[in-house]
C-alpha cells in the first residue's frame, strides 16, 4: 500500500503490531502549516527515543511498537494500524521527574553541592528501580522508557540497564543474564534487540548501536530451571554493577533499572511468608539495593510488596498496564529466539517494504548491519565444555526421597565430552567464557565469570575429534571453556 | 640660588596659587622650573635661620588646611622638605594643628602628615614615630565613622609606607595602632582580622589597583583583580563571613598590597582620589584635578627609583584563588540572605546548564504515590522537549540552546562526521560481532577522564613513534627486491640510512623471515586498527562515546600496561583485513592467548 499521511493529536499513540516476513517504514514529519492542526511542531518518540523529523525508520521482525507524541505530529507510513489516546506515558513521565529528582539529589551530593532542598536528612541514593509484572504487561518497554527519557536530559545521564530475564535475550541471546549502562537513547526496530544492540566491528552512528554489556549465562530460558544458580547469578551481576558504578560516576548517580521475568511476579509458593514466596525479587531488592519497586497491573502482587518490604524505605508503586501491550503467544517467543540468535551471528536485516528505497534502521545505515560470523572445525581437545547444574533432566527436589540431598549441586559443573553420543552438543548454544581471572583457579566458579561470546557447534565429527563451531568472529578457541546450557539453533 | 626665594618676597610675576587661601607670599615653587637640590646654598630667607620664625610661619601656613585641599597639603609637604632641619618643628607644628582644629579638619592635617612622611620620610618618619599612635588615637575617637574609616585606611597603607614597604613608623606603633583601632586579641595572640579592618585593608588595596588599572587600562590581569576585589567587598559587607575567612582575605590582601609598590609620588592618599568625605569639597571641583603636577618633581627625584613607581604594577597572587576558595568553604553558601553576588567570572557553562535544569525539576511538582502516578502534569513533556531546541537531524538527539548545549551538538555532529566518513570508507568489508570485554575491563570502561584520554592518546603517539622509528636493514644484494606487507599489501620504501650508511626499510620489523610494516605488525597483534582508531576518536567526543567497540582479548590485556587498557584495549583474532588473511595466518595465532596464558588455562 501507499505510503500514507497520518496526523497524530497530542498525547496518543500509533500502535503496530508486524505479522511474520513484513516491514514497516515510518517517516515522522514535523510539519509546520497551521491548516493541519494547530501545533505546529510535530514531536513523536518510539518508547521514549525521539524520531528525527524527516528521517525513515524500518520496524521488522514482527515488531510491536508504539509511536507516541506529546505534542502532536504527522507520520507518513507504509501501513495502516490504530491510534490510541489511552496510554500511560503521563506515568513514565511522573516517575521519570521522581527519579530525576533522585539523581540530581545524589549528584548534588557528589559533586559537594548542597542538597537541592536544603533537606540534609533525606539519603542522596540514585533511583534503583525493580520492574515486577506478569507476561504481557509491558516490563521491558516501561525499563525502555524510562531508561530513554533519562539519557535525553541534556545533563549527563547514563543508567545501568539489568536484564534478570533469561527468557528475554535483552542485548544478546537467551539463556543470560546481563547489564549494561546505557548513554544514548535506544531505538527500536526489532524486538530482538529491546535495549540496543552491541558491538560489532562495523562503524556505527549511534552508541545504543555498540553497546558493551556483561554478560552471564544461565543456559536456560525459565529461572526455575535452577533456582539456586539464578540466586547467584543475581549476585554476580550485583557485584559487577557495584564495581562499574564506583568508577563509573555518571552511571552512579543515574541508577539501575532492572527488567524481570514474569515469574518473578509469580508466587514460588502458595504458602508461608511473602519473602519465601518471592525469594528472586528479595534476592534482587537486597544485592541491587533496591528503592522502588514499580509493580504493573497487579493489584494482588502491589500488596504483597508492599507487605513484604514495610518500614524498610522502600517506596512500592502501581501503575497501570498500558492498553498497547500485545499478547504474545509461545510461538512468537520461539521464533524471537531464534531471531535473536540470528542477529547475534548475522546482525539485524530487515527487508525493505515495497516502495521504500533509502532508509535507516534506527538512525543506522542498513549496510553496516550484515554481519559475517566464521565457521571454524576445532578438535575436542582445543575448547572445555562444561554444564552447570548436572543435566537438564534434574528431578526438582521435591521429588527427591525425603531426607535425601542432591547428589550434584546445581551450580557445579559438570564436563561435558563430546566424544560420548548424546552429548547433546550438536547444534547446543555455547557461551564462551571470558578468561579466568589469575587468582581463579577452581573450577566452581565458571557459572561467575562472564560470557565473552556465543559459538554454536554445528557439527560433530567423533571418529575425528573434531566438532564445527561457527564463531562470531574469527580466531583461535584454543584453551577457552564454555559452557552448555539448553539452547539450541540451527541456522535455516 | 635658593629653592623659595619668594617665601619673603612675593613674586609677583607668577600668578597667585589658586589653593593658597591666605597669598601670603608662599607663591612660586610648584611652577619653578628645574628642580633645586634639597639643600641648597645658604639662602638669605630668615625662616632657614630662625626656628621660631619658621614655627610660626608653618603653623600659619597650616592654619590654611581647613579643607582637603591638595595644592596645600603639597605646598606644606614641601616646606618640610627643604625645611628637614626643622623636622621637629614641622611635627610639633602638625601635632598641635590636629589636636586643636576641630574633628572634621583633622583629617587633611593627617593627610599631610601621611603625605611628609610617605614621601620624604627621613628624618620625619621617625621624629613622628613616637607621637603618631597617640595623635592619629586621639583624633580616631574624636571624628565621626566615615572619617574613622578613611582613616582606617590610611593606617592600612602605613603598613607598607616605608620607601622599603615596610612600617611607615615601625612596628611598634603600627601594632598599637591597629590592635587598637580594630582590636584584637592579647597582645602576644596571633591578630584576628575583624571585618572592619578586612574592609579598610579592601578598599585601600582596591583603590591601589584602581589607580594602577587608570594608568594602564588595557591591563586584564589588574582589572580582573579589581573585579575580584569589588566581589570581595561585597561579600565581607554583605554577609557573616567566619572569622577564618577574614583572616585568610587579610592574609590574602597583604601579601598582594606588599607586592603593588608604594604609591608612586607624588603621593596622594587614597581618600583623595576616590571619594571624599561630604564636608569636604569634591576631587572634581579641585583645579588640581590633573595628576601629577610638576611641582612634585623636586621630590620626586629625591627617591629611589623603586619608590618611584618602576615596579611593574602587575603580580600579586591570584585573587580568583582567594575568592574561589572563599566560595568552596562555603562563605557565600552562608550568605542566604545577603543581595546576590556576582558569581565568579569563570564559571563552567556545563555545569551552569546543569544547576538550570536542577532548579527546573525540583521545582516540578510531582506525588510518588500510586494514586497519583498517572496524573497529567503538563510541565514534563517541555523537560523532553522545549527546553532542548536544538535537535541533532540524524540521530534525534537534543542539545539546550545554550553555549554549552550549543557545543555538545557541535562535537556530536563531529562525531556523526567522522563515522559517516568512516563507515563509507569500510563498506564491502565484512563486519562482525565482536567479544564482550572481561568484568575487569568492564567495570573499569567508565573511567576515561581527562587525564586518562590525555595519557592514551600520548601513549598511543609515544608507541607509534617508535614503530615508526623501526627499520630493517636491506640484505646486500636485495636492494632492487620489492617487499610487500603481508598485512597491509603495500610495498616498503627503502632509504638509504645516512647514519649507518646502509639501505633500510623503514617502518619495518621483521618476522619469521617476513618483512612487515612494524605499524601493521603491531596492529595486527595488538588491536584492530579500526576498532584503536575508533576508540581514540570516541575519546574525544567525550563519554556519549566511550562504549564503541572493544573486544575480548581479555587474555592478552593482563601482558600489557594499564595505561592500554583505554586506548588500545586489544581486539584478538578478527581477521584484520579480510582479503590479507591468508598471508597473515602467522600473525593472527599470536593474536590469541599466548602459550603461557593456555597452560594456566587448561590446568
Amino acid at each position: 500500500m501507499e505510503p500514507k499521511e497520518w496526523l497524530l493529536q497530542p498525547e496518543s499513540e500509533y500502535r503496530f503490531e508486524l505479522d511474520p516476513g513484513t516491514s514497516l517504514a515510518i517517516t515522522a514529519c514535523s510539519f509546520t502549516t497551521s491548516q493541519l492542526h494547530a501545533v505546529v511542531r510535530g514531536t513523536a518518540e518510539v518508547f521514549g527515543a525521539e524520531l528525527a523529523p524527516g528521517r525513515t525508520y524500518l520496524f521488522g521482525h514482527e515488531c510491536k511498537a508504539a509511536i507516541f507524541t506529546w505534542e502532536g505530529c504527522t507520520l507518513e507510513m507504509s501501513r495502516a494500524a490504530y491510534v490510541s489516546d489511552e496510554t500511560n506515558m503521563w506515568t513514565c513521565a511522573n516517575l521519570h521527574v521522581m527519579f530525576e529528582k533522585m539523581r540530581i539529589r545524589a549528584r548534588r551530593a557528589q559533586r559537594g553541592s548542597p542538597p537541592p532542598d536544603g533537606r540534609t536528612d533525606t539519603p542522596s541514593d540514585p533511583p534503583r528501580v525493580l520492574v515486577l509484572g506478569q507476561e504481557n504487561s509491558g516490563k521491558t518497554s516501561i525499563c525502555k522508557i524510562l531508561t530513554n527519557y533519562a539519557v535525553r536530559t541534556g545533563v549527563a545521564r547514563s543508567p545501568v540497564v539489568v536484564n534478570m530475564d533469561p527468557g528475554e535475550g535483552a542485548w544478546t541471546i537467551p539463556g543470560t543474564l546481563s547489564a549494561c549502562p546505557i548513554s544514548d537513547p535506544i531505538p527500536t526496530s526489532t524486538p530482538a534487540h529491546p535495549f540496543g544492540t552491541t558491538a560489532t566491528s562495523a562503524p556505527t552512528t549511534t552508541t545504543s548501536a555498540a553497546l558493551v554489556p556483561v554478560t552471564f549465562w544461565f543456559g536456560h530460558m525459565e529461572t526455575k530451571r535452577n533456582p539456586k544458580l539464578m540466586d547467584r547469578l543475581i549476585k554476580r551481576l550485583a557485584i559487577g554493577v557495584d564495581a562499574r558504578i564506583e568508577h563509573d560516576p555518571i552511571a552512579k548517580i543515574s541508577g539501575v533499572i532492572i527488567d524481570t521475568p514474569a515469574n518473578f511476579a509469580a508466587a514460588a509458593s502458595n504458602t508461608g511468608p511473602t519473602d519465601v514466596k518471592h525469594p528472586m525479587v528479595k534476592a534482587c531488592v537486597d544485592e541491587f539495593r533496591v528503592n522502588h519497586i514499580l509493580v504493573i497491573g497487579n493489584e494482588k502482587l502491589y500488596v504483597e510488596m508492599q507487605r513484604m518490604f514495610r518500614g524498610s524505605g522502600m517506596n512500592v508503586i502501581k501503575i497501570p498496564k498500558s492498553g498497547g501491550v500485545v499478547e504474545l503467544d509461545y510461538a512468537y517467543r520461539d521464533r524471537m529466539h531464534n531471531q535473536q540468535l540470528r542477529a547475534y551471528m548475522y546482525g539485524t536485516q530487515i527487508e525493505l517494504p515495497p516502495g521504500v528505497s533509502e532508509s535507516s534502521l534506527g538512525g543506522e545505515a542498513l549496510h553496516d548491519l550484515t554481519l559475517s560470523p566464521h565457521s571454524t572445525s576445532i578438535s575436542f581437545d582445543d575448547l572445555k565444555i562444561f554444564r552447570v547444574g548436572g543435566t537438564d533432566s534434574m528431578a526438582p527436589s521435591s521429588a527427591l526421597p525425603i531426607g535425601a540431598g542432591r547428589m550434584i549441586s546445581e551450580v557445579q559443573p559438570m564436563a561435558v565430552d563430546p566424544s560420548m553420543p548424546g552429548s547433546g552438543l550438536l547444534n547446543a548454544v555455547l557461551a564462551l567464557l571470558a578468561p579466568a581471572p589469575a587468582n581463579a583457579s577452581s573450577e566452581d566458579v565458571l557459572a561467575d565469570r562472564n560470557v565473552a561470546g556465543f559459538v554454536i557447534i554445528t557439527g560433530i565429527d567423533i571418529p575425528g575429534r573434531k566438532m564445527t563451531i561457527l564463531a562470531p568472529v574469527t580466531g583461535s578457541l584454543a584453551g577457552r571453556t564454555a559452557l552448555v546450557g539448553t539452547l539450541e539453533w540451527q541456522d535455516s | 640660588m635658593s629653592v623659595y626665594p619668594s617665601y619673603a618676597n612675593p613674586n609677583p610675576g607668577y600668578p597667585p596659587n589658586p589653593g593658597y587661601a591666605h597669598g601670603s607670599g608662599f607663591h612660586g615653587p610648584p611652577h619653578r622650573g628645574p628642580p633645586a637640590p634639597p639643600h641648597g646654598p645658604p639662602a638669605p630667607n630668615p625662616l632657614h635661620l630662625d626656628p621660631n620664625a619658621f614655627r610660626q610661619f608653618y603653623a600659619s601656613q597650616l592654619a590654611t588646611l581647613t579643607f582637603n585641599s591638595r595644592p596645600i597639603i603639597q605646598n606644606l609637604s614641601m616646606m618640610a622638605q627643604d625645611f628637614q632641619r626643622w623636622a621637629s618643628i614641622v611635627a610639633q607644628c602638625l601635632d598641635a594643628h590636629i589636636r586643636r582644629v576641630p574633628a572634621p579638619i583633622k583629617l587633611p592635617a593627617f593627610y599631610l602628615l601621611d603625605s611628609i612622611c610617605k614621601n620624604i620620610y627621613s628624618p620625619y618618619a621617625s621624629v613622628f614615630a613616637p607621637m603618631v599612635a597617640n595623635l592619629f588615637l586621639d583624633a580616631y575617637y574624636a571624628v565621626d565613622p566615615s572619617t574613622q574609616s578613611k582613616m582606617e585606611e590610611m593606617l592600612v597603607t602605613w603598613r607598607t609606607g616605608a620607601p622599603d614597604g615596610r612600617e611607615l613608623f615601625g612596628v611598634s606603633p603600627q601594632i598599637t595602632l591597629e590592635r587598637r583601632v580594630w582590636g584584637g586579641g592579647p597582645p602576644q595572640a596571633p591578630q584576628q582580622a575583624t571585618r572592619k579592618q578586612v574592609l579598610a585593608e579592601l578598599e585601600v588595596t582596591l583603590a591601589q589597583k584602581e589607580r594602577i588599572l587608570q594608568s594602564n587600562p588595557y591591563d586584564s590581569t589588574v582589572a580582573q583583580q579589581v573585579d575580584t576585589l569589588l566581589q570581595l567587598r561585597n561579600l565581607v559587607q554583605h554577609s557573616d563571613v567566619p572569622p577564618q575567612d577574614l583572616a585568610a582575605i587579610a592574609d590574602q590582601l597583604r601579601v598582594l598590597a606588599a607586592s603593588v609598590p608604594p604609591p608612586a609620588p607624588p603621593h596622594i592618599p587614597p581618600p583623595i582620589s576616590t571619594s571624599v568625605p561630604p564636608q569636604y569639597p569634591s576631587s572634581s571641583t579641585m583645579p588640581y584635578a590633573t595628576p601629577a603636577p610638576p611641582p612634585m618633581m623636586g621630590p620626586t627625584s629625591a627617591y629611589p627609583p623603586s619608590v618611584a613607581g618602576s615596579v611593574p604594577p602587575v603580580g600579586g597572587p591570584d585573587l580568583m584563588q582567594l575568592y574561589d576558595s572563599l566560595l568552596k568553604a562555603g562563605v557565600l553558601g552562608q550568605s542566604s540572605s545577603a543581595p546576590e553576588v556576582t558569581p565568579p567570572p569563570q564559571v563552567d557553562p556545563a555545569l551552569e546548564a546543569e544547576r538550570r535544569y536542577e532548579e527546573l525539576v525540583m521545582g516540578m511538582d510531582v506525588a510518588s504515590s500510586s494514586s497519583d502516578i498517572s496524573r497529567k502534569r503538563p510541565a514534563i513533556a517541555s523537560l523532553l522537549y522545549k527546553r532542548l531546541p536544538s535537535q541533532c537531524k540524524q540521530c534525534a538527539l537534543r542539545f539546550s540552546g545554550e553555549e554549552a548545549g550549543k557545543k555538545a551538538l557541535q562535537d556530536h555532529l563531529d562525531m556523526h562526521f567522522k563515522q559517516n566518513l568512516r563507515a563509507s570508507q569500510n563498506s564491502g568489508r565484512g563486519h562482525s560481532r565482536s567479544w564482550f570485554v572481561s568484568l575487569e575491563d568492564w567495570t573499569q570502561e567508565g573511567v576515561l577522564d581527562e587525564s586518562a584520554r590525555k595519557a592514551a592518546s600520548e601513549a598511543h603517539a609515544e608507541r607509534d613513534s617508535k614503530l615508526r622509528a623501526a627499520y630493517v636493514v636491506v640484505p646486500p644484494g636485495e636492494e632492487a627486491k620489492s617487499v610487500q606487507c603481508p598485512v597491509c599489501k603495500e610495498f616498503l620504501k627503502s632509504e638509504f640510512n645516512e647514519d649507518d650508511e646502509e639501505w633500510v626499510w623503514r617502518n619495518a620489523v621483521r618476522v619469521q623471515d617476513k618483512i612487515y610494516h612494524s605499524t601493521c605488525h603491531a596492529d595486527a597483534i595488538f588491536a584492530n586498527p579500526l576498532v584503536a582508531r575508533l576508540k581514540s576518536d570516541a575519546t574525544l567526543v567525550a563519554r556519549s562515546r566511550s562504549r564503541t567497540p572493544e573486544s575480548a582479548a581479555t587474555s592478552t590485556n593482563s601482558q600489557l600496561p594499564s595505561t592500554a587498557r583505554t586506548s588500545l584495549s586489544p581486539e584478538p583474532s578478527r581477521g584484520v583485513k579480510r582479503k590479507a588473511e591468508d598471508d597473515d595466518a602467522d600473525v593472527k595465532q599470536e593474536q590469541d592467548t599466548p602459550p603461557m596464558k593456555r597452560l594456566a588455562l587448561s590446568a
